[in-house]
């Protein structure tokens, strides 16, 4: 299927936060967390729908890439939305946010729009920083913010797509340049029915859409 | 509950969808379903689904089920699915293959599946790549994969006798793929891929990697080129500086690159070859130095410092930093063997012609490429970009992380490094100092006492540092002079010193370099110069930076002499306005905040000043970026100057700041505040009533007060007595004289409007 828009996203944070598990509830909802497993997956991506709008989302995980600095600071610049995660069951996690933001937003282009996601939101008990917390950081910082649970899949649509609808309004405001290939916006190719090489037209039919195979 | 699945209708699903039986009721799927169909696909989808989960559970709970999955071939099942090239379904494939490789935790799973040489087929196989989507989850799968890399699995991947290895020589074929984050992918696989402790795999490595390195240079010597055309064509305005960021980013994203791979030995001694001979001399010391071939391709001097001190900052490989700074340092041009060529739009590297008639007078002046740094402060006080990043190329070389101390110091580049154990640079820098005494530097003497104290400071200073940086690598074994192995030096027919102790200290400090300096400081004390306040922000900052290890009274006597000159010569231009413009300590105590609070980060900032200087506040740069346009910009202007002068001074006679930030009290006289109980013998009273206008401190509108307003010099203070202590009063109100406006009322003459202005207090807020 073509799309109008497609965004480029990347997952931060401190390791063990859930970056990988959220991308792959975003991207396929099928793995049912209800099983005790924990799966992830580091790129994902899936069609989503704004304003009449198909939007294609593509979502790179970083994790692993720290060591070379030449990487993070590619990734950066290369993305349009960042969702920059903490554990909420972790304070460390909730403490290393400021240093995470501070390398963003130098690397990145500066319409980037960062959304903060405290996620483990399902583990009430061991809740170690308060929702107000995260709240008041994202304030002070202009984030946009919200606890999701990657196992209850809490919230998790919404993070994806309203950090998507932030950038479609950015870009409707004409504040990006979606020539600029940099800044992880990309034009949709022109829609070519005839197109030899879209077999049945969905180019993300194995992803996202509602299976009812089980 | 069951369910018919597939074409067959022989296939029943089991109820638990994480058990053995799952699984194989799945491979069942799989090989009823063999030709993809547009009825199945769905249905294969699921399927291949469904096994990434079922394998990650069998991986942390069950072991029969990769032994199953391994029996039964099953990647050959995926293989063929491949091969029917359906989208949706490679892309399932992929993914499932990526949730695999990712998730699973055993070794031994891992090993499964590396097993019976499957996975290299996959890497292979030839996706339709053009395919946004397919392409997406192919580089991830590649990544993935290099993610597993190690001495225990490399050769699963890498096969010897067959002379095979489908990761590096498929992810080498992308590496100029048209989307960023491919782009992005295909330098962290290959960083991962030489990274691996090999040795057979390093060979085959550094003999297939080769062409690449080379173009990965290439690429950087033409995004140099291009930014210099951009430079020098733009205009400063914030569209341009944009779009000079996004160039610039790119470029330092390539050098931190070559900086990582330069780290890691299989490449680094080719790596470094070719940036040398590419890069760095042909291209950036050629910039630098006077043109001796009308066709050379060169850079602007300001593009070409610029970018030299960005290696700096960033690279830290020892024998690639030592090459190019001796070369730099001590050198001719006949170091310079070849020279870019523009032929159309392509560049080419040839050798440089040694008869050109240009060449005769030029190539034997020593030092030709310290002499060009030099220069660039000699016009400092008309155009200040030059001088800028002749600042910031030393300010680099202080920054650098190889290990150049000796080497800066053998050029009188004063600084305090640590020292080298390292005894062949020794031995290098020891024919560097030999070089330079050769040629009679004037450079302030020291008494010899001097100059065994300064010896003994920096021993003391590098024992500490070395404990500090014990974990930086030693660059051990460098072969024997290789600064000099590619390069001609000049000083090949020098003496080589038997003994090192005709080292230069680092208290010797070469007078151009220090003259150098000063011009800088001199100039803004002139009427009209246009330098720019962070270009002498920096100059303080490098001046410092030497000065901390200058051991020479002559030194700071001069330079304290010259600041407390352009001091005074600031103050005057700046004192004939204190009293006459209302809005002068307004702009001070501003100018102030922001000299104490924002110092600039010139590790990031280098790029802004490389386009020609802008003089309006249009150009959406804050001022001490640019030229000041207007009166209040240029006493601005001159304040910051002034400050930066001032504290210059201060640094370097040691004396504390007792006078800044302006306070409106001395030591003697602490200002009242509210709440205290201040003594009134001696003051002056007068008795009023208070009506509030509004609500403040003081109380609320209709309120009706009874006070007393004490005289003061400098504060409006407002007191009730004190009924426990005669003649004492509670202070209710202050505020500064200086922030109050009176008016009379022209209805009531017994009646004072009386404003006082909340103090915005500047350094609480910005800090």
């Amino acid at each position: 299927m073509s799309y109008a828009y497609l965004f480029k996203y990347i997952i931060i944070g401190d390791t063990g936060v859930g970056k990988s598990c959220l991308l792959l509830q975003f991207t396929d909802k099928r793995f049912q967390p209800v099983h005790d497993l924990t799966i992830g997956v580091e790129f994902g991506a899936r069609m989503v729908t704004i304003d009449g709008k198909q939007i294609k989302l593509q979502i790179w995980d970083t994790a692993g890439q720290e060591s070379f600095r030449s990487i993070t600071r590619s990734y950066y610049r290369g993305a349009a939305g960042a969702l920059l995660v903490y554990d909420i069951t972790r304070r460390d996690t909730f403490n290393h946010l400021t240093s995470w933001l501070e390398d963003a937003r130098q690397h990145s282009n500066s319409n980037m729009v960062i959304m903060l996601i405290g996620n483990k939101s399902d583990l009430e008990a061991r809740r170690e920083v308060k929702r107000e917390e995260g709240e008041a950081f994202a304030r002070e910082h202009g984030l946009v913010f919200m606890e999701t649970s990657a196992k209850t899949a809490a919230n998790v649509e919404e993070a994806f797509i309203d950090t998507a609808k932030e950038i479609y309004r950015k870009i409707q405001e004409g504040v990006f340049d979606i020539n600029n290939e940099a800044n992880g916006i990309k034009l949709g190719p022109q829609h070519s029915p005839s197109s030899p090489n879209s077999p049945g037209g969905n180019a993300t039919g194995g992803l996202g859409g509602g299976s009812g195979c089980c | 509950m069951f369910r018919k699945l597939g074409s067959s209708g022989s296939l029943w699903k089991p109820k638990n969808p994480h058990s053995l039986e799952y699984l194989k009721y799945l491979q069942g799927v799989l090989t009823k379903n063999e030709k993809v169909t547009e009825n199945n696909k769905k249905i294969l989808v699921e399927a291949l689904r469904a096994i990434a989960e079922i394998l990650i559970w069998g991986d942390q709970n069950d072991a029969s089920v990769f032994d199953f999955f391994l029996e039964r071939q099953m990647l050959l099942h995926f293989l063929k699915i491949m091969e029917q090239g359906n989208t949706p379904l490679n892309v399932q494939l992929l993914q499932t293959l990526n949730i695999l490789f990712e998730n699973i935790r055993h070794e031994t799973s891992l090993y499964f599946l590396l097993s019976n040489n499957h996975v290299n087929s996959i890497i292979s196989h030839k996706f339709d790549l053009h395919n946004d989507e397919i392409m997406a989850y192919y580089i991830s799968f590649l990544k993935t994969l290099s993610f597993k890399l190690n001495p225990a699995t490399i050769h699963f991947f890498f096969n010897e006798t067959t002379e095979e290895f489908p990761l590096l020589i498929e992810v080498l074929k992308l590496y100029n793929w048209n989307e960023s984050m491919v782009r992005i992918a295909v330098r962290n696989i290959l960083l991962n891929i030489v990274r691996v402790d090999d040795d057979s795999m390093i060979i085959f490595v550094t003999r297939h990697i080769k062409d690449y390195l080379s173009e990965l240079i290439d690429s950087l010597v033409a995004l140099s080129i291009e930014m210099d055309t951009f430079v020098r064509s733009a205009e400063n305005v914030l569209a341009n500086r944009e779009r000079l960021r996004g160039k610039v980013d790119d470029l330092i994203d390539l050098i931190h690159y070559i900086g990582e791979l330069l780290e890691v030995e299989a490449v680094a001694e080719s790596l470094s070859v070719l940036v040398t001979t590419r890069y760095l001399s042909p291209l950036l010391l050629s910039s630098i130095s006077p043109r001796r071939d009308n066709h050379s391709l060169l850079l602007t001097p300001v593009s070409a410092l610029f970018f030299f001190s960005e290696f700096l900052l960033v690279v830290r490989h020892h024998e690639t930093i030592h090459t190019f700074l001796s070369s730099f340092l001590f050198d001719n041009q006949k170091t310079l063997m070849t020279h870019w060529i523009r032929h159309e739009q392509n560049f080419y590297l040839e050798p440089m012609s040694m008869s050109s008639p240009v060449t005769e007078n030029v190539v034997d002046q020593d030092f030709a490429f310290f002499d060009n740094l030099l220069e660039a402060f000699e016009t400092c006080q008309t155009d200040d970009s030059r001088s800028f990043y002749g600042l910031m190329l030393i300010y680099s070389m202080f920054q650098n992380k190889a290990d150049v101390g000796e080497l800066l110091s053998a050029a009188h580049f004063p600084v305090l490094m640590r020292e080298t154990s390292n005894p062949s640079a020794t031995t290098t820098s020891g024919s560097l100092a030999q070089q330079t005494l050769a040629r009679l530097r004037i450079s302030s003497t020291s008494s010899i006492t001097k100059r065994t104290r300064a010896v003994t400071e920096i021993g003391v200073e590098a024992t500490e540092e070395d404990e500090i940086f014990h974990d930086v690598p030693e660059e051990q074994n460098m072969p024997e002079d290789t600064s000099r192995s590619r390069f001609q030096s000049a000083a090949d027919e020098l003496p080589v010193p038997t003994s090192s102790e005709s080292f230069p200290t680092s208290s010797d400090l070469d007078s151009r370099l220090f003259d150098a300096l000063s011009s800088i400081i001199r100039a803004v004390g002139t009427d009209d110069n246009r330098i720019r306040p962070i270009t002498l922000e920096l100059a303080c900052l490098v001046i410092r930076q030497i000065l901390m290890t200058v051991d020479d009274e002559k030194v700071h006597t001069n330079l304290t002499k010259l600041c407390s000159e352009v001091r005074l010569k600031l103050l005057s231009c700046i004192g004939q306005y204190v009293n006459g413009e209302n809005l002068f300590l307004e702009w001070f105590e501003d100018e102030y905040a922001e000299f104490e609070v924002n110092h600039v980060n010139f590790d990031i900032i280098g790029y802004e000043m490389l386009l020609p200087p802008a003089a309006t506040p249009l150009s959406n740069l804050v001022l001490h970026k640019r030229l000041p346009s207007g009166f209040e910009e240029r006493l601005r202007t001159q304040i910051i100057f002034y400050l930066h002068i001032r504290k210059l001074e201060r640094d370097l006679t040691g004396e504390g700041d007792t006078e800044l930030p302006v306070r409106v009290f001395n030591s003697e006289q602490e200002p009242v505040a509210v709440g205290d109980c201040i003594n009134l013998h001696n003051s002056d009273l007068l008795s009023c009533t208070v009506v509030p206008q509004q609500l403040c401190s003081i109380g609320k509108p209709g309120d009706r007060l009874a006070r007393f307003l004490v005289t003061d010099r400098l504060q409006l203070i407002l007191v009730e007595p004190d009924s426990r202590k005669a003649g004492w009063a509670i202070v209710r109100f202050v505020g500064l004289l200086q922030d109050t406006t009176i008016n009379g009322d022209s209805a009531d003459s017994k009646v004072l409007h009386v404003v006082v202005e909340g103090q915005p207090s500047r350094l609480k807020v910005r800090n």
